[in-house]
């Protein structure tokens, strides 16, 4: 499909993007494309290489690692929820920087709308708005300091 | 009422469109053996090439001769334009009424090729006879058209993106569309400052056809272009619109500027256009005397959308299954240019080759199939012998046009069952064989690589399963070496043959 989208709008409620003008979020909707999933899809698939970084616009996703829920006992050893994943949420990109195949999958659990940057294409794309490098360093930290509240 | 075949009535199966994606399709369906009736509102067979592109020849090639004879099924991976054929005298068709001036062939000689497909194939259509209106009733479908009812089970509409879209920016509804330049030449635009909204082809191909008679033009879009020539990977612009570019690079006439347009208003007999910069930050205004808008097309979906269609990309395309079925109304099936809504694996951000006709054939060949199935009709599946399985994969990487076309998203498929032995299953879409269980199979792929450089991938199933495995590159793509040989047949290992112990 085609690969520029006018999706700026759509953008400007997004805490990631909340540092940037409107001309910026004109040039950052068609620098991603929006991609849409069926629940039960399969929007990052583990083991595989080549997936993009990915922010949630609508619906919601279930992190899975060999098929089975992901849910905080990883990080808190307190059984809880499954993680969902929601509008603002992004994922991706840590495969991305550490340049291997994604260590799970993330399926859509309803139907899903989100914006994909190729995975070559995110360094430079952070380069070139270091006020969104902050927020997503933000974002990391937050999910590192307090896996609890990682889910708003 | 329109004469001709398929009469309203009641009909299994009902195609809508005869652009390359509904006669391509329907030519499928009768190989399948599945009844069904094509319409279309145009007077003959072409679709959007009865029409577009508006000044230029096609932006996908056909070549006139290759490595393979024309007659071949290899040769379609050559050819992006003609539609498939089993019968060898029939395919190729493109190229058979190209005049030998240039690879790129021209709206008249696609046209005159699809025409020759709809003949020679014997793809009958009931041409005057509109869709109107969609409903549902008893679990079936009802197609209200200009000549009468058609009621079926399933619905398959390939009727292109074609219509005219405009994003929000105020003053932009104003100024013509691409659509509207329909009757005029680029004479008209003698002496004007031009200024066009959009850097995609349909841009490019406009400001290359009026570069000899406007005074200055102007491309602006908030993207910065990346040329083909340089991704690698059909991106606008495209090597032959390069002139504009060019000029732009050398300091002449033209202007490609990265800025996001704020509104369009009447500035006395032309247009000032305002913008913000993107790439470069800063107020720009731009005083012209023409304004066009190429902000592309979107899907003619009637009243799809009140029988509980889905859209994305800003409701310009269905939402759609691997199969390029409604993701929402199951039996509402797309087919054509539409069917790129459906992304395959999108390896590293580039796309399938399903917004064009080189890739949506395919799609419509997979979909027969499937529709079939659907219907009762279980396709064939040809058993493989153990020695044959590997060669049969590395010729098919080589030459397969379906795998060459629609990188990341259709694939060869090979089941390894103990009961039923070895299977050909066909010409695929990956996802679902990537994302589901089953039996023990291979999945082979054409992809691109980060740096867009084409290779080979396996996906290989086993209990259930899926892992990846890519394969080295080919000198001149062609797989059928030692090398890749041993490679497959140790990535298949204990499939294919017991593992050595």
């Amino acid at each position: 499909m085609a690969s520029q989208t006018d999706i700026a709008h759509d953008l400007a409620g997004i805490t990631l993007f909340a540092d940037l003008s409107p001309a910026q979020l004109d040039k950052v909707g068609q620098a991603f494309e929006e991609q849409w999933f069926q629940p039960g899809e399969r929007a990052q698939r583990q083991g595989f290489v080549g997936s993009g970084f990915h922010v949630i616009l609508d619906g919601e996703a279930e992190w899975r690692i060999d098929g089975e829920l992901v849910d905080r006992t990883a990080t808190t050893l307190i059984t809880t929820r499954p993680l969902l994943l929601k509008r603002g949420d992004w994922f991706g990109e840590l495969t991305i920087l550490f340049n291997e195949p994604s260590i799970s999958d993330v399926v859509a659990a309803t139907p899903l709308r989100c914006i994909v940057l190729p995975p070559q294409d995110l360094e430079p794309f952070l380069f070139g708005y270091p006020q969104v490098m902050y927020r997503l360093l933000l974002g990391e930290a937050r999910r590192l300091r307090d896996p609890l509240r990682w889910q708003r | 009422m329109s004469q001709g075949p398929h009469p309203p009535g009641d009909y299994k199966v009902v195609v809508v469109g005869t652009g390359p994606g509904g006669l391509q399709l329907s030519s499928e369906l009768t190989k399948v053996g599945v009844p069904h009736a094509l319409l279309s509102q145009d007077e003959g067979p072409g679709g959007m090439f009865r029409r577009f592109p508006l000044f230029h020849r096609l932006n996908t090639s056909s070549r006139r001769f290759a490595v393979v004879p024309r007659e071949s099924m290899a040769f379609y991976r050559y050819d992006w334009n003609s539609l498939i054929n089993e019968a060898p005298e029939q395919r190729a068709l493109v190229p058979e009424f190209m005049d030998g001036l240039h690879y790129f062939p021209r709206r008249s000689e696609m046209a005159d090729a699809l025409g020759a497909f709809a003949e020679r194939a014997g793809v009958e259509a009931r041409y005057g006879c509109r869709w109107e209106s969609t409903r549902e009733d008893a679990g079936r479908f009802v197609l209200g058209t200009t000549d009468g009812e058609y009621t079926c089970d399933i619905a398959v509409f390939a009727i292109g993106m074609s219509e005219p879209w405009r994003p929000p920016t105020p003053g932009l509804e104003l100024v013509p569309h691409y659509d509207d330049l329909k009757g005029r030449d680029a004479q008209s635009f003698q002496g004007k400052r031009v200024f066009i909204v959009g850097k995609r082809n349909s841009a490019f191909e406009i400001a290359d056809e009026i570069l000899p008679w406007a005074a200055q033009i102007v491309l602006g879009s908030p993207h910065h272009v990346r040329p083909s020539i340089v991704t690698g990977v059909p991106t606008p612009p495209r090597a032959r619109y390069l002139e504009v570019f060019e000029d732009h690079c050398f300091g002449g006439g033209s202007f490609v500027v990265d800025c996001a347009i704020e509104r369009i208003e009447r500035n006395g007999d032309g247009w000032r256009v305002h913008a913000e910069g993107t790439t470069e930050p800063g107020t720009m205004v731009f005083d012209v005397d023409e304004v066009i808008a190429t902000t592309g097309f979107g899907t003619p979906l009637g009243d799809l959308r009140e029988l509980g269609v889905t859209t994305f990309y800003k409701d310009r395309l269905p939402t759609q299954t691997p199969y390029w079925e409604s993701s929402t109304v199951p039996g509402i099936f797309f087919a054509g240019a539409a069917t790129q809504g459906q992304v395959g694996l999108r390896k590293y951000g580039f796309p399938n080759g399903s917004a064009s006709v080189g890739g949506f054939r395919y799609n419509a060949v997979v979909q027969a199939v499937e529709i079939g199935r659907r219907l009762g009709i279980e396709p064939d599946r040809p058993e493989l012998s153990e020695d044959e399985v590997v060669p049969f994969l590395l010729d098919q990487a080589t030459n397969e046009g379906a795998l060459w076309r629609q990188p990341a998203h259709l694939a060869r498929i090979v089941s390894f069952d103990s009961a039923e032995g070895i299977r050909d299953e066909g010409i695929l879409p990956v996802t679902p064989f990537v994302d589901s269980a089953g039996p023990a199979a291979a999945a082979l792929v054409v992809e691109t690589d980060p740096e867009g450089k084409l290779q080979l991938c396996v996906y290989v199933r086993r209990g259930g399963r899926v892992s990846e495995h890519l394969l080295p590159p080919a000198f001149m793509h062609d797989f059928r070496t030692p090398e890749h040989h041993a490679e497959l047949e140790s990535v298949l290992a204990g499939l294919v043959r017991e593992p050595v112990a």
